[in-house]
């Protein structure tokens, strides 16, 4: 199979470069300076173009450029950049001559002419797409907030994109879905792309899968952490099957797509910059204490040690974790470099960056290493070419989490019992902790992850109306995990782990991409009014994941903690190839800079589906209105300036694990007569030939406005994303003995929602400039059908308290019998007959805000808050202490922490319904609102003096002090430490949507200090 | 084309040519599952076999043990409802049958049958040593769904009577010994094997004739074990699930098999778990290990039913006479005092019950001998009465007198035919 990759690149880079003119270019050169129209500061790495032609440059960061191959004759040159219009300017050139072409770039608030590259066949402008592509200007973002990885960029800033921190332990993935999620038994998260190749982002939970371990308990991690976030360019987001076709039959839940930092051609110069950071990571919590009520035995000689000395009725408590001084602040020390430059037809960019993190609690470290260099190289006008390559090292040790055996909360909060504490004469108090926390300490979590991402791209116009482009790149990744449990005398471990467990893990994912696209360009009609853009193209994405475990139990010595040191070993593997293949093409009639009309398809082909299925059909449409170029127009320009409408609709897919669709048997060894192991089968799934994938329909509507003159940008969509022929798992009878359950297609799930952004630049003076950005989104998440299938509910703690897949409700719609009354002078709750409707698991409304204020250029200040409500979690923590009666709430009195009667009877009951049926335990109390506002960011970025920075050998310096989950505003029904956090992070299944708070570390709390240097 | 620039017609040759060559191959490699389509039931005749009996040897065990609990071969400790439900013998269609006896019953019939079928389509099918294998294990496998379910369902068909199980059964028995004979060499042992099960097939069937006649074919000192392994990896599915279980105190000897008879090893001295939820933590000795075999066939058992078919059969109460005589003082036991021929079929069955302890038979003993003789005396063969006390307060109670498990919901939801 490599072969026939390399020898389809090789065959079609040698074509195009064959094809390319060799023979010496008649050539020109043209120069010049991007500023701000408004301030005339210079502008840095705005790109400025040769309209048609490969010919090129970045500027530097005094805004100069250089293009030194620019085609002779009549061009057009232009100039764009994130934030602003582009400017465009035409000249004639001649040859050997010099043209000095200057830009000033108007901020622009609605960018409608920026150029997207993703969910579009050539590179488009945003005014063309009748869907909504979302940009996140990743430089920009790193440069004021607090930003550690790719997911801290995507946070709080597009609506409709959900990161949930799903643990505050250092290393650990978040939930991301966008626009919600609709499948309930394949992932929702989106793809990730890196330059136009796809790259593993699913969360990866490879430690800890043997012998009644937990993994992580919910923790899992991501490969997005990998990426140093400071080699980001910018972010682009597809939303959804609008956007999303041409991305096959795999892109449902959406598209990230990274654009790395590239070489400033043209600029003719290096710049570096050096960055050196400190944080200190505060736990921003402290573990709450078990409590506990003395009885008569618990008094008498003998009994409880704190109870000694005291009456019957005392209330006694423990907190082992602060005892242990588990969480403390744990610090990072980062430091980033990065080099870029370039000459008059090529540039480069060079990285690297360190990454040292501890964590607020033992067994929580982070390391990185990211190295990164791109160079693109502009062999002629008409063919350009990019090489880029990453490489990142990563070392995790993370230790056990939420509801998991070995998790420091899940032992403090839980597995703890101040009647078990003993006093030392001196009042020192130890035990009292089922594993003490030096046993929990010694528990190893380990991962390391070398990942290497090669990528080419090769861009090819043979004429000002044809370009081609091939993309070309892999995601080569190999983790290695480690879980090592101490033998020890003291017991600190039961089962399996009591004498000694190791667990060693090889994990190497591959993924290949080849992309190709081409593009032909034409204008007709009265001043070449109408323009035809018709794209064609091809994407092939091969990827295989191998799963080597070797588990030992039984060792001598925990010095050689190897699995073949250990008494008894075995060995797990699974090893999984998917490949997939799409043809789209696209074409795009635009009548002036008005009205643009879309049409496109993908036909997909996945071996998910086996041999014998055919293609997957992909439709796309688009249409796009520019109002404000109308000349009816002109009287409403000078209160919105800018006003576009736009509608689309398009499908996309979602495909099923490798095999799904196969009948099966699964190896399962079998006994000899003569006692002996042989490797035997078990029949599997019956399989389904007719498989497909999951269908997403998407159609979305809305309108971008700009209002004093392109200051203020509005942006509002309506989108309706419909999934059908769910894969669902259809339960057969048992008796036909398959031990699988095969996928069906069934059901529909219906999502939607309003998105709103609003940004701009209400303030913009030589000395202040201020920058909003306000995004809000709601959810509707609504499953629509099962078909024939029915999901069983899924009780958590009590059978009355159940998630459920149920018409008419969201995915995973919490039920609980509601307490109608509390009847204190009887003594009992009155409940409702049946568990009802109790609310959604994920929120139904998001809404961020940051505020950028700018001082004398020098000074900047930035805050970002972050919010959401409408979801429902079960809150497990306080549940579980209420049940064993360790509880502040239990145990103190009402008033002074405790529950008052009421409460208590709302919480313990009796319950009855209102014909006086006694009900068991009702759980109504701890499914509680996940509501909050958070103070997510704050910064202030200070340039400092000139003279300052050449005592640092510097050409500029900045220093910049902040902070990161600074406040917490949550509902007062919310008992615990952090609504967003939650124990499960499954990605797949119907357990996906189990949105409990267990004994989660929450989310810490940051100081940065950043110093960055410009040389 | 021919009109096109040279430089695109290249590019898009060479396009063309990329992804062609790129995608002209979607053959992947997914050694995780086996796609049944690789797999030659012919050729690979022995694994098939194979692994069909190790399905049945699973299924055996969980019978053993879950149906264990409701003869009063084992009591429980444990705090769950479910299992104390199924103790107490008043026990629910949805509480775990499923997972306990139906499931792995319904993939010991249906792997063996598939089996059958594939076998049979060999060259060799007459003599084939695999299909004589794998059409006994069938015979076993129906044969105990008869004993243990109410009624049973085979590969998503109808539902079907504990007789028309049976009647199947005996069917894949006589096609095993026919088999096995033509097979020669390996096949004696099989041969042997599917008698048992024939005949004890015969006696649940009432057939006491053939039950006796078919008997009477098994040599003397014949036994054949449900073999199990000892190997770390994979002892928690292939081990004896008896010693995994028992071993840590989850299950006890009832208090009625605490009369050190030697047939019946108990270890009442020496328990790690003082108590277990309330009941003393003794435990059987039986198996010690994960890798003991577990006795499926013998003569032993050959002897029973000869026994039983004369008693029930002809009336002659000579034989169980003799064989009870026998078996009291393997067990240390005095001599038997007589009576009625139910007194006799209750000693009888009082043997057995003492010499297969916690080897799958007593469940199917107590349904035909309450068939037989509807006033059968439960403690005379070691079992708690319907009515008496239920011996631990999780779930509280009586006995109750369910003594077969209903086809489960996950069926009946599942299978159009119900």
């Amino acid at each position: 199979m490599g072969f026939r990759i390399a020898l389809a690149v090789t065959l079609l880079a040698g074509s195009t470069m064959l094809n390319a003119p060799l023979r010496a270019q008649q050539l020109a050169t043209i120069s010049g300076k991007v500023t701000d129209a408004k301030t005339g500061e210079p502008i840095g790495a705005a790109a400025v173009l040769v309209q048609g032609t490969q010919a090129g440059a970045i500027t530097s960061i005094d805004g100069t450029y250089r293009i030194t191959r620019a085609p002779l004759g009549a061009q057009t040159v232009v100039a764009r950049r994130i934030g602003y219009s582009p400017g465009q300017k035409q000249l004639t050139l001649v040859e050997g001559g010099s043209e000095t072409v200057d830009f000033a770039l108007t901020a622009s608030a609605t960018e409608l002419e920026a150029i997207v590259v993703t969910g579009t066949v050539g590179n488009q402008s945003r005014a063309a797409q009748g869907a909504v592509v979302a940009s996140i200007d990743a430089s920009d973002v790193t440069s004021k907030a607090p930003i550690q990885n790719v997911t801290d960029v995507l946070e709080g800033r597009v609506p409709g994109v959900n990161v949930e921190q799903a643990s505050g332990t250092i290393g650990a993935a978040p939930r991301i879905n966008i626009r919600g999620a609709t499948s309930i038994s394949l992932s929702n998260a989106p793809l990730v792309f890196i330059d136009g190749v796809r790259m593993n982002s699913d969360a990866q939970q490879v430690l800890g899968n043997y012998h009644n371990l937990e993994g992580l308990g919910g923790q899992t991690v991501t490969a997005l952490n990998d990426l140093n976030p400071d080699d980001i360019e910018s972010i682009e987001i597809v939303k959804g099957p609008a956007a999303a076709t041409l991305y096959g039959a795999d892109a449902s839940a959406g598209v990230i797509q990274i654009i790395t930092k590239k070489g400033h051609q043209g600029a003719h110069g290096f710049t570096q910059n050096i960055a050196a950071e400190w944080n200190q990571v505060k736990p921003n919590f402290t573990p709450l204490p078990l409590y506990g009520t003395c009885g008569p035995s618990d008094v008498a000689p003998g009994g409880a040690d704190l109870c000694q000395g005291h009456d019957p009725g005392f209330v006694i408590s423990d907190n082992p974790l602060v005892r242990g001084g588990v969480f403390r602040n744990g610090d990072l020390n980062a430091l980033d470099y990065s080099g870029q430059g370039g000459g008059d037809n090529y540039g480069f960019f060079v990285s690297g960056s360190l990454n040292n993190e501890s964590g607020t609690s033992p067994n929580n470290e982070y390391r990185r290493r990211t190295g990164r260099s791109s160079f693109n190289w502009t062999v002629n006008p008409k063919l350009s070419v990019d090489a880029m390559v990453g490489i990142s090292y990563n070392k995790y040790r993370i230790p056990e989490g939420d509801d998991a055996s070995y998790g420091y909360l899940t032992q403090g909060e839980f597995e703890s019992n101040p009647f078990n504490v003993k006093l030392a004469p001196d009042g020192t108090r130890s035990g009292g902790i089922s594993t003490p926390v030096v046993g929990l300490e010694s528990v190893l979590n380990q991962l390391t992850t070398l990942r290497y991402t090669p990528s080419a791209q090769i861009h090819y116009n043979p004429f000002s109306w044809f370009s081609n482009r091939l993309t070309v790149g892999g995601d080569v990744s190999s983790t290695h995990g480690f879980t090592f449990f101490p033998r020890n005398d003291e017991n600190w471990f039961g089962g399996d782990q009591a004498n000694g467990y190791v667990e060693d893990v090889q994990n190497p994912i591959n993924i290949y991409t080849v992309d190709y696209l081409g593009d032909l360009k034409k204008s007709f009609g009265e001043n070449d009014h109408i323009t035809s853009d018709f794209s064609f193209g091809s994407q092939y994405i091969n990827t295989t994941n191998n799963f080597l475990a070797g588990v030992g139990l039984g060792l001598a010595t925990n010095s050689s903690n190897l699995v073949s040191s250990a008494s008894s070993t075995e060995s797990h593997q699974l090893y999984s190839q998917e490949k997939s293949f799409g043809l789209l093409a696209q074409e795009a009639v635009s009548f002036g800079q008005t009205l643009f009309l879309q049409a496109g398809a993908r036909v997909d082909k996945n071996s998910a589906f086996g041999k014998s299925y055919g293609s997957f059909f992909l439709p796309k449409a688009g249409v796009s209105y520019v109002m404000s170029q109308e000349p009816f127009w002109s009287k409403l320009a000078s209160t919105i300036s800018t006003f576009r409408l736009r509608a689309a609709y398009g499908t996309t897919g979602r495909s099923p694990t490798p095999g799904a669709s196969l009948r099966t048997y699964t190896p399962f060894p079998f006994v000899n007569p003569d006692g002996t192991v042989g490797p035997g089968v078990v029949q599997a799934s019956p399989g389904n030939p007719n498989l497909k994938p999951e269908r997403g329909t998407e159609f979305e509507t809305g309108f971008d406005a700009g209002f004093l003159h392109e200051r203020i940008g509005l942006e509002f969509t309506y989108f309706d994303k419909k999934t059908s022929d769910l894969l669902l798992q259809e339960p057969l009878a048992p008796s036909l003995a398959f031990t699988t359950n095969p996928f069906v297609n069934a059901g529909k799930v219906d999502n939607r929602g309003v998105e709103l952004g609003l940004h701009g630049s209400p303030i913009a003076t030589k000395t202040v400039t201020r920058d909003i950005a306000v995004t809000a989104n709601t959810l509707n998440n609504k499953l629509v059908s099962l078909g024939d299938i029915a999901i069983p509910d899924r009780a958590e703690i009590s059978p009355d308290m159940t998630f459920r897949y149920v018409a008419g409700k969201p995915l995973g719609a919490w039920y609980s019998s509601k307490v109608i009354k509390v009847d204190t002078a009887a003594g009992f709750a009155t409940v409702t007959n049946t568990p009802v409707y109790a609310g959604p698991q994920f929120p139904t409304f998001q809404a961020n805000l940051s505020n950028t204020v700018t001082l004398f250029h020098n000074l900047r200040l930035y805050a970002l808050f972050t919010s959401q409500s409408g979801g429902k979690i079960l809150n497990v923590t306080p549940l579980i202490q209420d049940l064993f009666g360790t509880s502040a709430g239990v145990n103190l009195p009402a008033g002074k922490g405790g529950y008052s009667l009421e409460e208590k009877i709302r919480r313990f009951g009796p319950f009855q319904t209102a014909d006086g049926t006694p009900v068991g335990l009702v759980l109504d109390s701890y499914l509680q609102p996940t509501d909050f506002v958070r103070l997510q960011e704050v910064s202030a970025t200070l340039s400092l003096p000139a003279n300052v920075a050449r005592q640092l050998h510097a050409a500029s310096a900045s220093i910049t002090v902040a902070g990161k989950n600074l406040h917490l505003w949550k509902s007062s029904k919310f008992q615990g430490y952090d609504p967003e956090v939650i124990s499960s992070t499954q990605t797949t299944g119907t357990n996906q949507f189990a949105t409990t708070e267990e004994f989660t570390v929450p989310q810490p709390r940051r100081i940065v200090v950043r110093l960055n240097l410009q040389f | 084309m021919t009109n096109l620039p040279r430089s695109i017609r290249g590019a898009i040759l060479a396009s063309v040519a990329a992804l062609g060559l790129a995608s002209c191959n979607m053959d992947v490699t997914n050694p995780t599952v086996i796609d049944a389509g690789t797999f030659d039931p012919t050729s690979d005749g022995r694994t098939l076999a194979l692994s069909a009996q190790t399905n049945f040897y699973i299924a055996f065990q969980s019978v053993a043990l879950y149906g264990g609990l409701i003869s009063d071969e084992l009591w429980t400790g444990a705090i769950r409802l479910q299992t104390n439900r199924l103790a107490s013998r008043t026990f629910l269609g949805s509480d775990d049958i499923n997972a306990d006896f139906f499931a792995p019953l319904s993939l010991a019939v249906a792997s063996n049958e598939n089996a059958v079928t594939a076998l049979a389509k060999g060259a060799n099918a007459a003599s084939d040593v695999n299909l004589a294998r794998a059409s006994m294990n069938l015979g076993y496998a129906l044969d105990l769904m008869a004993e243990t379910m109410c009624s049973g369902v085979i590969q998503g068909g109808p539902e079907l009577s504990d007789t028309q199980l049976l009647d199947t059964a005996v069917a894949a028995f006589t096609r095993a010994v026919s088999t096995a004979s033509a097979a020669g060499g390996d096949g004696s042992d099989i041969v042997n094997q599917a008698n048992v099960g024939l005949a004890r097939a015969y006696l649940q069937l009432g057939d006491y004739a053939n039950a006796a006649a078919t008997a009477a074919l098994v040599p003397s000192g014949f036994v054949a074990n449900v073999v199990t392994t000892g190997n770390v990896s994979t002892q928690g599915t292939l081990g004896n699930q008896l010693f995994g279980t028992t071993v840590g105190g989850q299950l006890v000897a009832p208090e009625r098999y605490r009369v050190h008879d030697p047939r019946m090893p108990i270890d009442d001295t020496t328990q790690a778990v003082p108590t277990l939820n309330g009941l003393p933590s003794i435990i059987q000795t039986k198996f010690t290990s994960y890798a003991d075999p577990i006795r499926l066939a013998s003569a032993l058992e050959a002897q029973y039913i000869g026994a039983e078919a004369a008693l029930l059969g002809s009336g002659d109460p000579g034989p169980a006479l003799a064989l009870i005589a026998a078996r009291r003082t393997a067990g240390g036991e005095g001599a038997f005092g007589g009576g009625t021929n139910q007194a006799v079929f209750e000693e009888l069955l009082n043997q057995r019950a003492r010499d297969f302890w916690m080897e799958g038979k007593k469940l199917g003993d107590l349904r035909r001998g309450l068939q037989d003789f509807p006033t059968l005396s439960l403690p005379n063969v070691l079992t708690d009465p319907v009515g008496a006390t239920f011996y631990t307060s999780v779930g509280g109670g009586t006995f109750g007198s369910t003594f077969c498990a209903p086809i489960p919901p996950e069926e009946t939801n599942a299978n159009p035919n119900f």
